[in-house]
Order: structure tokens, then C-alpha cells, then sequence
């Protein structure tokens, strides 16, 4: 048998052989017809008012109007959220939102009535599920862009990106935002507010040099699976800047491992024996913490425990150490800690009603029932 | 060809890190039509023969022959048209059919991305009937009998068409019923022109089949020659290394061993 | 084919997986969960492009996802004659997952880069694996392979448990939870494209020689004999399967079960030879991996994992299939 009957044999003799092919190369082909037609295809109509948004990739994008119809998406985009909400006026805009814990539903719906109508997104929500809410923007932190962001672009839904991480991300993504909700005035008051505080306090310790900080160590109290650990947040975190603004001496920054919580343990908190400790916790009641360290033999050698400069990290529905707004707070309040001499008379009650008054828009009888009551910490 | 269609010259062999070599200054010659049996005990070397002359073992030093050509020298399609193994045993991981493992003794005549065809499919019933197991060709390998699966690797063998089939200790596990069988399908091979080498350590097997006896023993040939000359109670002595003794009844060579 | 009926079979999976793509591709959340009217094609203009720009490119890669598991399972399993082994196996998944960590903790979670990572490190664990066993001092071929696969593989695990622990838990934990529990939620065109012709030309060689590695699964010496070059021939088909299961795993991330439970699945169903089981398994995979995302794309208001289903449908499948004798081949 030659080699070309074979071949003409094998054609012959193997006609699903051949459908495989053909399927393949059917496969193959229409890509490239769509990528053909998508370089073709027309771009939405901008009108002469068409909006230029650049975002916090310091990506360009343009909307035909200032959105009426607002997701917000992606991961850890509770961020986002609530510096949305800083904007009152943008509040019935929100049509869609992925609802995570840590009071943040809670405090949502303290504030705003028309909150719990509105589309609630799966923690893993994809494009289908967002592009089914009809969204005329969709909102996201950066991490985010990457893969859901790229998907939504696709199919031509408007993706602008805010990180709000750093002070620094604040004014940036504050001043996006105000552009995008057509509320640039809003954005200025706010990132006026925020320069008021935090140019306040650097003020008062700008005398201060770096020996004469107090050497201060934050902890990120965590129980899991019944055994307690301590953890670092890395440097470039919200909790290490504060701490720094604040007028301490941050004594873990550069001892991470990765770029999350780092574990240490007692001996290393020992051997830091800082002047003052400050214990974060999430989930579990602060009461019980400071029953549990003032209890421990170890904890009661350390230099912060014996001057009484162990501080459990106040909030209200959501604590004040994290990158949402409330870091104005805390910043605040580890202030008159670190530098009590430098705040006599502080009252944290009147600084967070003049914090929901300035910064959402909420005063009297909504903060006096809904937030107030929930505050925790060593205020 | 004078010298044979396989010839060992002084082929030494020993695997790799091995100490000992297992083949030793190897010198044989196999005539074409002929039946050799490579008789010794176990350990003696004799599937190292087999390995060395399909050309999957190389020697150290000297060569194997094939039709005059270096064994390693052909191409592997080219070779394995002439020259065929079966194996002592196989194991089935899945349930092939028996037609399916016979069509596989195909692959030396056809290319690499080639199927085999209705004439593959033809020959391999051939090969199948003259084993005399038509009745299971079907049936998945796995579920047959050591005597069935050892006809079924010999259908696999005669599907390629061989010159030269080498048939490694084919005897070994087959009862009377299955042994008095596969003689009689090596008998009509020989009839149509196949030379055959098998290896065994029966000598009554070698007695009733060979044309030629190749004496083995610690990786070394010791006697070679037709059987008469070969099978007697010295040599046999000698190779096992107890007395043995060599009566002739109704004809046929019997071996008395105790 | 060996026989007439399983061509027709085959025919009938080829075209049953065809129409699956089509009837998912008017599945899912938009505009309202589950089933799209295809009249909206034409008035809606975002229905369209959700079609054309998202759930095609997805249905495809998830048909390929499967159709190349499926294959590389069969060729897996029948080269190491071992029923056990599937496509991860020699440190290729546990490769490919290290790779994408690595890149997203250190290099940024930028897809074609993340991808590049996973497929590199996914054929470096292979070679790896392929190294080692060479130069094991004791065993048998397959023994040394299989025992080379599984420290390489511990190795890589180890190595992204690691990277997990130096992960911001933000923004780059997720996405090494991500390529561990597979998805592909965010395939586009752009995605897809590049992998397409790796994928293509490995499943059509696999395709062309898959009655080839039938002989490649016995003894080596009896592949020897039968004029095989059995160390080469397995080296392209191990490639071959390696290749598109790095490049369907840089898009998808880690699917488990497809390529164990499909190849037997393809086996009960046809026969053993390949030149059945083959595209059997292509197919079934395909169909496996696709129902598997229609469910993760429609089912929840969020994406459920894809490689979750796939290993809950696969460890669930291989369950009834091994103690049903049921299937078990008649003939």
C-alpha cells in the first residue's frame, strides 16, 4: 500500500475522524470571525455632554451621562461602598452591591431607607450577574479589574476603578468619585475634612522627634480553632500609617512575612516590650479579650500592661482601624492616646457625632439609636 | 544466507551497574526453517538472548545479526515486519478485546498516524484462526485462561508476519491439553517457513519440538548442535548440574530426571 | 472504528455536545436567571454581546477544558497502564497552580502573564518529574515516574502553601483560591485565543495516534517488538497531553476529576481500544465540563468554583460507575 492510498484509505475509512476535524477547525475559525466583526463594531454614541472619568489605573473612561445606575462589585468592595456613601446625594444611585459582613449591612440600613431594596450580588458574582442589573457604571477596587473588570468591559459596560487603601487613595479616589456622581463639590468638602483632622494632628506632633515617639505595637487579635494568635499588619497598611500620622513609633514595620497579617508571637512581644499596645479584633468581643490578657501571668510583665497602655481599638458598627472612612476616627482617638497630653478634655462620643454629621450627612436621633449605642472599645 | 538469519558473534552483555554479566562471549547461528530451543535453568540467561537478538538490549562487545545486518542497525517498522516476540506473560491494565490485542501485532506494517484497515482486520482473523481461538475473539483479554492469553499473544506475533518468531518460555504455564496445542500451531509455522527460537527449562519440551538445541548456563552457551548430538544425558547433566538420563520411547526422547 | 455502532455513537456524542454549546449559550443570569429567549438577540443589544463577547468564548473553553482532561486521561492512564493516574499527575497541576501563585504574589495578577507562569511551570513540573525519575537509583520505569510525580508534586504543594501564607489576603489570596478551585469566569476572546492553537494541535495529535497508543500502553519490550519505538513515541504523547493540559489549566485553573473519572467513563461505555475511547472521552469530557459550568454560571447569584462541581459530579460519578456492573461491557 502506497502512501497515498493509505491516506486516501484512512479518508475514506474515518468520516468521524474528519467530523472531529472539521469541528476543530470550525472552533478555530469563529474567534476569529468575532474578533473580525468586534474590531467593526460600533462604539456606544457619545453625546457632546459625555463624561471623561480617569480612574484610579489612570485608565480613561468615558460615559454618554453622569450614571444612574451604580454597582459596586469585586472583591473587598465594602471599601468602596461606604466612601460611595459619603455621597448623600449618590445614595438612591446605588442599585447593587455585594453585602459582606462586619456591620457594614447593618450600618447601611441604619442609614439609608432604601437600602434594603436593592440588588443584592453573590460574593463571587460574575458579569452575567451584573450586566443582568443593567448597570451604567460598575464600580471596583483594583484588584478586581484584572478579571472582572476585563469581562465587563467587554461586553461594554463601564468599568471605573477607586482603591481607597492610603490616606493618600482617599483624596485621589474621592476627587474620582466626585467627578463620576457629577458631586466634585462633595468630593472637595470631604477631602477638606480629612485634611482638616489629619493636618490637625500631624501639627501637634510635628515637634517630635523619632526618639521621642513612644514605641507602639498594634495586634490584630485573632481566635481560630480555640488557639489565640497576634498578628502585624504589613507596613504599607491603613493601621501602620495611622499609628505613624498618629505620632507613634510603629515597631513591626518591616518584620512581614507576605502581604497580609504576619503571626508573632509572645516572645517577640516581649522582646519589642513596647510602651503601649493597641488590640484590633473583628470578631471577637472586646470584654472578653481584655478579661483574657489582664488575666495572663506573661502579660502582666510587659511594660504597656504595668503603666496601663494596653488599648482595645474602638468602633462602632465597623472598627475604626480599617481603609473605610471611619479611619478619620481612629486616627483621632490612637492620637489622644499616643499623645494624651496633647488632647485633654477629648470626648470620642461628640468627635463621632460630628464625624456622621460631616461625613454622611446623619445626625440626631439616627446616630443616637443606630450608631452610639454600638460603640465598643477603649473609648 | 550461509551464515545464518541470526547470528550472535561473541556478544557479551551485562546491565547497566549489573556485576556480573549475563551473557558471555555468545557465538550461535540460527538456520532458516529450523526450531531452536534455548534450554537451561532458570537464571541462565536465556531471556537475555531473546532480548539481545530483538535488538532491545545492545551488547557491550560484538554484534547480533539479523538477514546480515546489525540488529540495532534496522529500523524499528522495518524489523519488527520480520521478527516477532511473545512474550513469557502480559498483563491486561484494561479490558481489550482479544481481536483488538491481535490487530496491535499490526503496528510494524503500518505508519504512525495510521489505523489499521479491513486487511489489517482480515490478517489478524487469519492469525486468530490458526491459533484456534476464534470462539473468544471476542471476549476482553482480562477474563481469559493463562493457556488462552498465551494463544492470544501468539496471534498477536503471527499478525505481523515474521520471519523469525521468538517465543519467550511459551510453555511454561499451559497444561498437557494447551502445551499438545501450541505445539501442533508451531509445527504448521515451521511448515510455512517461520525459523523459531524459544527459550524453555523443560528439556522434554525442546525434545518434542526443536530441530536445534542451544545449551545454557551462568550467561554462557555451552553446546550447540542439532538435537540428537545435543540432548544427551552429559550435556543435560552438565547444564542442570544433576544426573539426568535420556530414553527413547515409541520414538520420542524422554527425559529422566530425579 | 472497530465497529460501525460505536462510530455512530461517537457521531451522536460529537453532535449531543454541539447542541448542548448551543441550547448554554442561552443560559444563564441575563436578563433574568436561567433561560434566555433568543428572540432578545436581536432587540437587545447587550443580550448580543453577552453572547458574542462573553458565554461563547466560555462554552468553548470549557468544551476544551474537558475534551483536553478527557484525552490526556486516557493517554495518562493508558501509557502508564494504570487506571489511577489522570493528567495532574507527574507535577503537572501542582506546577501549573505554583506557577500562577507565584506569579500573582510576586509579579503582579496580570492574566496572559499569569497564564505564561502556570503553563511554564506546569511543563517544568513534568520535566521535573521526567529528570528525576531518570535519575532514580532503584525500580522499575513506571514505579521510578510515579514516585518522581509524587515528590515534585509534594514539592510544588508545599511551595504554594508558602506563597498562601505570604499572600494579601485582599486581593491575591482569592485569586490562588481561584486557580485551586478552578473557574472560568473570566474567559474572553482575548484569553482563549492564545491557547487555542496549542490546544488544537495537541488534541489532534493525540487524536491521530490514538490507536498507536494502545501499543504504547503494553511492556516495553513487547511495544519493542512490535516496532515501536516506545521511549520516544510516549515522550510526544505525554508532551502532547502535557501541553494542553498546561494551556487549558492557565486559563481554568485547577478542574479535578475530568480527566480520571472521563476515561473510564469512555471505556464502560465504548471499549477499551482507543481508537474508540478515545474521542469517546474527548467528548464526554467536553459535555462533563460544560454542564458542569452551566450549573456554576446559572445556578447561584455568584459563581460556584467550576473545579468544585466537576470534582463533586467526577468523585460522584466514579462512585456509582465502580460498584454498578450495569455498564459493565456485554459483548
Amino acid at each position: 500500500m502506497t502512501k497515498v492510498d493509505g491516506f486516501r484509505a484512512i479518508v475514506a475509512r474515518k468520516p468521524m475522524l474528519l467530523a472531529l476535524c472539521a469541528a476543530c477547525a470550525l472552533m478555530a475559525v469563529l474567534p476569529l470571525l468575532v474578533v473580525a466583526d468586534g474590531s467593526g463594531r460600533a462604539s456606544p454614541m457619545f453625546s457632546e455632554h459625555g463624561l471623561t472619568v480617569t480612574d484610579a489605573r489612570g485608565k480613561e473612561i468615558r460615559l454618554p451621562n453622569i450614571p444612574r445606575r451604580i454597582v459596586i462589585a469585586g472583591k473587598a468592595s465594602f471599601m468602596v461602598l461606604d466612601a460611595v456613601y459619603l455621597f448623600p446625594d449618590a445614595w438612591p444611585r446605588v442599585i447593587g452591591m455585594v453585602r459582606e459582613g462586619q456591620g457594614m449591612d447593618a450600618f447601611l440600613a441604619a442609614v439609608d431607607p432604601g437600602y434594603a431594596s436593592k440588588t443584592t450580588l453573590g460574593r463571587e458574582a460574575g458579569p452575567e450577574q451584573i450586566a443582568a442589573a443593567k448597570p451604567d457604571v460598575v464600580l471596583m477596587k483594583k484588584a478586581s479589574t484584572e478579571n472582572l473588570g476585563r469581562s465587563l468591559e467587554e461586553i461594554g459596560i463601564p468599568v471605573v476603578c477607586v482603591d481607597f487603601e492610603t490616606p493618600a487613595h482617599y483624596d485621589r479616589d474621592l476627587a474620582i468619585l466626585g467627578r463620576l456622581l457629577g458631586q466634585e463639590k462633595r468630593a472637595n468638602e470631604l477631602i477638606r475634612l480629612i485634611h482638616e483632622i489629619t493636618s490637625g494632628i500631624g501639627a501637634n506632633i510635628a515637634g517630635l522627634d523619632e526618639a521621642g515617639k513612644p514605641r507602639v505595637l498594634l495586634l490584630y487579635y485573632s481566635k481560630r480553632d480555640g488557639t489565640t494568635a497576634y498578628n502585624v499588619p504589613p507596613t504599607s497598611w491603613m493601621q501602620t500609617l495611622l499609628v505613624r500620622m498618629a505620632g507613634g513609633h510603629p515597631l513591626w514595620e518591616g518584620v512581614e512575612l507576605g502581604q497580609g497579617w504576619t503571626k508573632v508571637g509572645f516572645e517577640q512581644i516581649a522582646a519589642w516590650d513596647p510602651d503601649q499596645i493597641f488590640i484590633v479584633s473583628y470578631f471577637t468581643e472586646y470584654p472578653i479579650i481584655g478579661k483574657e490578657l489582664l488575666a495572663d501571668e506573661r502579660w502582666k510583665t510587659l511594660r504597656a500592661v504595668r503603666s496601663k497602655n494596653l488599648w482595645l481599638f474602638p468602633g462602632d458598627l465597623l472598627s475604626w482601624d480599617q481603609p473605610d472612612p471611619r479611619w478619620v476616627l481612629g486616627l483621632t482617638w490612637l492620637a489622644s492616646k499616643i499623645h494624651p497630653e496633647l488632647y485633654p478634655g477629648l470626648d470620642m462620643k461628640n468627635e463621632t457625632r460630628a464625624f456622621f454629621k460631616n461625613f454622611y450627612g446623619i445626625e440626631g436621633e439616627a446616630v443616637e439609636k443606630n450608631i452610639l449605642p454600638a460603640l465598643h472599645g477603649d473609648l | 544466507m550461509d551464515d545464518g538469519l541470526l547470528r550472535f558473534e561473541r556478544v557479551s552483555f551485562a546491565y547497566p551497574g549489573g556485576e556480573r554479566e549475563v551473557s558471555r562471549g555468545i557465538d550461535l547461528a540460527v538456520v532458516p526453517g529450523t526450531v531452536t530451543a534455548i534450554l537451561g535453568p532458570n537464571g541462565a540467561g536465556k531471556t537475555t538472548l531473546l532480548n539481545l537478538a530483538l535488538g532491545w538490549l545492545q551488547p557491550q562487545t560484538g554484534m547480533v545479526r539479523f538477514e546480515g545486518r546489525s540488529v540495532t542497525e534496522w529500523g524499528r517498522r522495518e524489523l519488527g515486519c520480520r521478527m516477532a516476540l511473545v512474550p513469557q506473560r502480559e498483563s491486561a491494565a484494561f479490558e481489550h478485546t482479544v481481536l483488538e490485542t491481535v490487530l496491535l501485532g499490526r503496528s510494524p506494517h503500518l505508519g504512525l498516524l495510521e489505523m489499521p484497515g479491513d486487511r489489517d482486520v482480515e490478517i489478524a482473523l487469519e492469525a486468530i484462526a490458526r491459533c484456534g481461538i476464534v470462539s473468544f475473539a471476542s471476549r476482553p483479554v482480562d477474563c481469559l485462561s493463562g493457556g488462552e492469553l498465551q494463544m492470544v499473544l501468539l496471534a498477536r506475533a503471527l499478525a505481523q508476519e515474521p520471519s523469525l518468531l521468538l517465543l519467550d518460555e511459551p510453555f511454561s504455564h499451559l497444561d498437557l491439553a494447551n502445551k499438545s496445542r501450541l505445539l501442533r500451531v508451531i509445527r504448521s509455522l515451521v511448515q510455512k517457513g517461520v525459523t523459531i527460537i524459544l527459550t524453555t527449562h523443560e528439556p522434554e519440551i525442546a525434545a518434542a519440538i526443536a530441530t536445534h538445541l542451544v545449551l545454557m548456563r551462568e550467561g554462557q552457551v555451552r553446546r550447540v548442535g542439532p538435537l540428537d548430538e545435543v540432548l544427551t544425558p552429559p550435556f543435560l547433566s552438565e547444564t542442570y548440574g544433576i544426573p539426568v538420563e535420556v530414553r527413547e520411547v515409541d520414538g520420542r526422547k524422554v527425559v529422566l530426571w530425579c | 472504528m472497530s465497529s460501525p455502532s460505536s462510530t455512530r455513537t461517537i457521531l451522536l456524542l460529537g453532535g449531543g455536545l454541539l447542541l448542548l454549546l448551543v441550547c448554554s449559550l442561552f443560559l444563564g443570569r441575563y436578563p433574568a436567571p436561567y433561560v434566555m429567549s433568543p428572540e432578545l438577540l436581536r432587540t437587545d443589544e447587550m443580550a448580543l454581546r453577552l453572547v458574542w463577547g462573553l458565554r461563547l468564548p466560555r462554552l468553548i473553553a470549557a468544551a476544551l477544558v474537558g475534551m483536553t482532561l478527557g484525552a490526556a486521561g486516557t493517554v495518562f492512564q493508558t501509557i502508564f497502564a494504570n487506571p489511577l493516574v489522570e493528567p495532574g499527575f507527574l507535577g503537572v497541576s501542582p506546577g501549573a497552580a505554583f506557577g500562577a501563585a507565584f506569579c500573582i504574589v510576586f509579579l503582579g495578577n496580570q492574566a496572559l502573564l499569569v497564564q505564561g507562569f502556570a503553563a511554564f511551570f506546569a511543563v517544568a513540573g513534568l520535566l521535573f518529574s521526567y529528570a528525576l525519575a531518570i535519575r532514580m537509583r532503584f525500580g522499575g520505569w513506571l514505579l521510578r515516574l510515579v514516585l518522581a510525580g509524587i515528590a515534585v508534586s509534594a514539592l510544588f504543594s508545599s511551595a504554594l502553601g508558602i506563597l498562601k501564607y505570604l499572600a494579601d489576603p485582599l486581593s491575591q489570596l482569592p485569586e490562588i483560591t481561584f486557580w485551586l478551585l478552578g473557574g472560568l469566569w473570566s474567559i474572553t476572546w482575548d484569553r482563549l485565543l492564545p491557547i487555542l492553537p496549542v490546544v488544537l494541535l495537541a488534541l489532534g495529535v493525540l487524536l491521530l495516534m490514538r490507536w498507536r497508543l494502545n501499543a504504547l500502553g503494553l511492556d516495553d519490550t513487547t511495544a519493542f517488538s512490535l516496532g515501536l519505538a516506545p521511549a520516544r513515541e510516549r515522550a510526544v504523547l505525554l508532551f502532547a497531553a502535557v501541553a494542553a493540559t498546561a494551556a487549558v489549566v492557565s486559563i481554568a485553573g485547577m478542574i479535578g476529576w475530568v480527566g480520571l473519572i472521563v476515561p473510564h467513563l469512555a471505556r464502560r461505555c465504548f471499549e477499551a481500544d482507543c481508537r474508540s475511547s478515545m474521542p469517546a472521552a474527548m467528548l464526554m469530557g467536553g459535555m462533563l465540563t460544560v454542564l458542569c459550568d452551566d450549573i456554576a454560571r446559572c445556578a447561584m447569584a455568584g459563581e460556584i468554583p467550576l473545579g468544585i462541581l466537576t470534582s463533586l459530579v467526577g468523585a460522584g460519578g466514579f462512585m456509582v460507575l465502580m460498584t454498578s456492573g450495569a455498564l459493565h461491557r456485554a459483548k
